[in-house]
């Protein structure tokens, strides 16, 4: 039998970064000497007034009863370590995401200041800060939005919103991050189409359908937004030409916190939350969500929600 | 005009650093991921590298890895620009033969142009 494993599990408290005697190893010894010592003292004191059967039944049964409360307290203290483990990790990722376009504001700043002092245009600089700015906020919405689904505190304003109208928003939003990918955006969708819906929420929605599709795309890359209506319904669906979902991870792609491990290789920032709250908001909607996608040739994301005028 | 290779995948970060180096009088060549970075290095041969840690396709460490064992880069100077702040981050890099390792957030571009200076001038 192998030992290191074993002494591995018995140390793994330093993981956690708690002390030993909080750890959940420790209180699973404390309590394993307490139950021994209740059933020694159950059996020398009951020995005096009970027959040795009734007494025997009566120690098996109070030692099956604390043996599960020990397993339960030690398996609480187990996952109570692990979430606080998983609370800090989450802390270090956040953290690290929001560093980068907080230090280019940072930089930015520095040189329209200079640039400024010197008597030139600083309106270039703005837009790019106003950009940073505008990462920060996606990747805090897709958390707030995570957190409120998760506490069921949800509320959903009803108006009516053209989804044209927001793309085009979008996709003036996301100029830069286009430019950069040298990726081309082809808006295929009548005038108008209208939906019931919370601006903020399908404005989430397309978002992060559409930079995934801008961040994942190669290089020279084609993302196709398309709207189409059929049957009293809308769907909405964003194409593109990018490095697509290998087929084992294609299950987990709308998990919390899920990034696939072809998508890690291409791109390091992001948290695995936007296709989550995607399939949250849609859902909530009474909408459909789905994709397909292959390995190396690109990704369809899709939602149908219904039209404005058939609600 | 002296060369400098940006390695960093962040478009922001590296639009905002290649311009304030260009009005330096530098010339930056950038690289988006860490195989195009090392391709450069090679090809480019820049007198500094800034090499961000955290980069697609290949990290920081396995470019700075291939650098220094290549004859043709060995001699570079490496400047790691990272937001990874651990010791460990900081003690594998210079291990692995970076120059210095800068904290991005805790410098600003006047003292990493500093910085660059005492390295090539």
């Amino acid at each position: 039998m192998e030992l290191k494993p074993i002494f591995k599990k018995i140390f793994s408290y330093k993981e956690y970064n708690i002390s030993w005697w909080e750890s959940p190893q420790f209180v699973f010894l404390v309590l394993g000497i307490l139950i021994i010592c209740t059933i020694l003292i159950s059996f020398f004191v009951g020995r005096n007034y009970l027959p040795f059967e009734y007494l025997f039944l009566i120690i098996c049964f109070i030692t099956i009863i604390l043996f599960c409360l020990s397993y339960i307290v030690v398996n609480s203290f187990q996952n109570l370590a692990e979430a606080n483990l998983m609370k800090t990790e989450f802390m270090n990722i956040v953290s690290h995401q929001l560093k980068s376009p907080l230090t280019n504001l940072k930089w930015l700043t520095e040189i329209a200041l200079k640039e400024k002092d010197d008597g030139k245009n600083v309106g270039d600089y703005f837009e790019i800060i106003q950009q940073q700015n505008e990462k920060m906020l996606n990747l805090i919405n897709n958390m707030l939005i995570a957190a409120r689904f998760e506490q069921n505190r949800v509320i959903f304003n009803k108006e009516k919103l053209d989804l044209r109208e927001i793309t085009e928003k979008i996709i003036k939003k996301f100029r830069f991050k286009i430019e950069a990918n040298n990726t081309k955006i082809k808006l295929n969708s009548p005038d108008h189409c209208k939906i019931l819906g919370d601006y903020f929420y399908i404005s989430q929605v397309i978002e992060n359908l559409l930079e995934n599709a801008i961040s994942y795309s190669k290089g020279g890359g084609e993302v196709e937004v398309k709207i189409e209506k059929k049957d009293g319904r809308v769907r909405y669906s964003v194409k593109d030409n990018g490095v697509g979902i290998p087929k084992e991870d294609q299950n987990k792609i709308f998990q919390k916190f899920y990034r696939s491990r072809n998508v890690l290789k291409y791109q390091t920032q992001g948290l695995g939350l936007s296709l989550f709250t995607v399939k949250l908001i849609i859902n909530k909607l009474g909408g459909k969500v789905g994709f397909k996608s292959k390995e190396g040739k690109g990704s369809t994301f899709w939602f149908e929600l219904p039209l404005e005028n058939n609600l | 005009m002296k060369k400098i290779l940006f390695i960093e995948d962040e478009f922001g970060l590296q639009k905002s650093v290649s311009e304030f180096l260009n009005k330096k009088g530098y010339k930056v060549i950038h690289a988006l991921d860490g195989e195009l970075g090392l391709n450069l290095a090679i090809t480019e041969s820049p007198d500094l590298i800034l090499l961000d840690l955290i980069l697609p396709k290949m990290d920081g460490f396995e470019v700075l890895k291939h650098l220094k064992e290549n004859k043709k880069t060995k001699d570079i100077p490496v400047i790691v620009l990272t937001n990874l702040e651990s010791p460990e981050h900081v003690e594998k890099s210079l291990s692995l033969g970076a120059t210095t390792y800068l904290v991005k957030s805790d410098y600003q571009l006047e003292d990493i142009y500093q910085k660059i200076k005492q390295q090539i001038g």
